[in-house]
């Protein structure tokens, strides 16, 4: 998955949100990024990039970029 | 002659009371509008007995049915067995087997399972399988998120024993995974829990969402993981048991958990092309209620179209699942 299908896939699908989202874009200030998103998050990774990623981790990332690391 | 178990009729109902989902996102996402809720004082027997009266009033015949399934989580009693009640309740003759049987979201393919195996032995020919849930009675009412995706619901569904070697409900394939248990779970309640304090220990996530000792937990993300480990393979399994292709089955019916979780079920089961029911928006998920009451909307909505091979798949609590194909053809 390139970056740009990432951030297009996170915007729409996971986050569900209206305004843009960059690689540097802090999780902190994303109104979105709550349970819900986490969980799809999780769902996203599995079937589009066929990961299985630790969810610790994941809730421990501070970035957009550094959930893309997890699909790497 | 034992004959062939078909599914004759399925009926449901919703309490009168609504709970909606007014943030535009959570709907979008989950596809959940509206849930019902059953209210104080009544339980999920209450409405077990509601469905099967209405079954009653559409035409089965009470003095037929020679064996009762319940299926919930949600009992009247740790015991007597709520079937035996419903039995009077619903003046079902006392020829009758009853019994119970706790299984949640996988809970209606299990007692199509044990109804054709009592239908196809010759042990009953008139099973009525009532399933019927209160989740809502084990959220903690400030698990915003968890709240907002359970609503409650009773089905009642009439399988009986049909003349002929065609098979009605057939392909059956079932899973366990215990060690996933802890995943959605309501800790206290069993003897297990016996000496919690049931309000005790009272605890909020990173989220805001809160829960007791008498809760319900759901991990959403890990039941979100199990659900696409094992439901993809299960489509297959059945898909192999019955010797069809996907192109053969005329609707495909998953327990119906919410929007998102659905999409991606069918992203990764390839049935993107395929008939798939996705309909959540008035209901939520609604546990061991959500494949018959799909079945029902179903058949008055695709009235007279294909439905010889529908493929149900049921996953979850436990952890859970199973799956069969049903004809739907002799359903009315």
């Amino acid at each position: 998955m390139t970056k740009e299908q990432f951030l297009t896939k996170m915007q729409d699908e996971v986050l569900d949100r209206e305004d843009e989202i960059t690689m540097e874009s802090n999780l902190d200030e994303i109104e979105e990024w709550d349970s819900l998103a986490f969980v799809s998050f999780i769902a996203m990774a599995n079937t589009a990039a066929g990961k299985k990623v630790d969810h610790a981790a994941v809730k421990n990332a501070a970035t957009i970029g550094e959930l893309y690391a997890f699909l790497q | 002659m034992a004959g062939k178990a078909y599914i004759k009729k399925i009926s449901y109902i919703l309490p009168a009371a609504v709970e909606e989902n007014t943030d535009r996102r959570l709907r979008r996402k989950t596809g959940i509008i509206h849930r019902h809720i059953c209210p104080e004082g009544k339980t999920a027997a209450d409405m077990a007995q509601e469905a099967a009266e209405q079954l009653f009033a559409s035409g089965a015949d009470r003095e037929s049915i020679d064996f009762l399934l319940f299926c919930t989580q949600s009992p009247d009693y740790p015991l007597p067995t709520t079937a035996c009640l419903l039995q009077h309740k619903l003046r079902i003759p006392q020829r009758a087997g009853a019994l119970d049987f706790n299984l949640g979201c996988s809970g209606f393919i299990y007692g199509l399972g044990l109804a054709k195996g009592l239908i196809e032995t010759g042990q009953a020919r008139n099973v009525l399988l009532l399933t019927a849930e209160t989740y809502s009675k084990y959220i903690h009412p400030e698990d915003h998120a968890t709240r907002s995706v359970f609503g409650d619901a009773a089905t009642a569904t009439l399988i009986e024993a049909a003349e002929g070697t065609k098979e009605g409900i057939h392909s059956f394939v079932y899973g366990t995974d215990g060690s996933g248990a802890d995943q959605l779970i309501v800790p206290t309640g069993g003897m297990r829990g016996h000496t919690q304090n049931m309000n005790g220990n009272e605890a909020v996530d990173e989220y805001g969402h809160k829960k007791k000792n008498a809760n319900l937990y759901m991990n959403g993300a890990a039941i979100m993981e199990f659900a696409l480990r094992v439901v993809p393979e299960a489509v297959e399994q059945v898909l192999e048991k019955a010797k069809l292709s996907r192109e053969d089955i005329g609707y495909y019916v998953f327990h119906q958990a919410n929007h998102f979780m659905l999409d991606y079920l069918r992203e990764k089961s390839n049935l993107t092309e395929c008939p798939y029911w996705d309909d959540v928006s008035e209901y939520g998920n609604t546990v061991s209620n959500s494949i018959p009451i799909a079945l029902t909307d179903l058949l008055r909505k695709e009235h007279g179209k294909r439905l010889e091979n529908v493929m149900l798949i049921g996953f979850g609590v436990g952890l859970s699942w199973g799956g069969c194909l049903v004809d739907l053809s002799r359903t009315v």
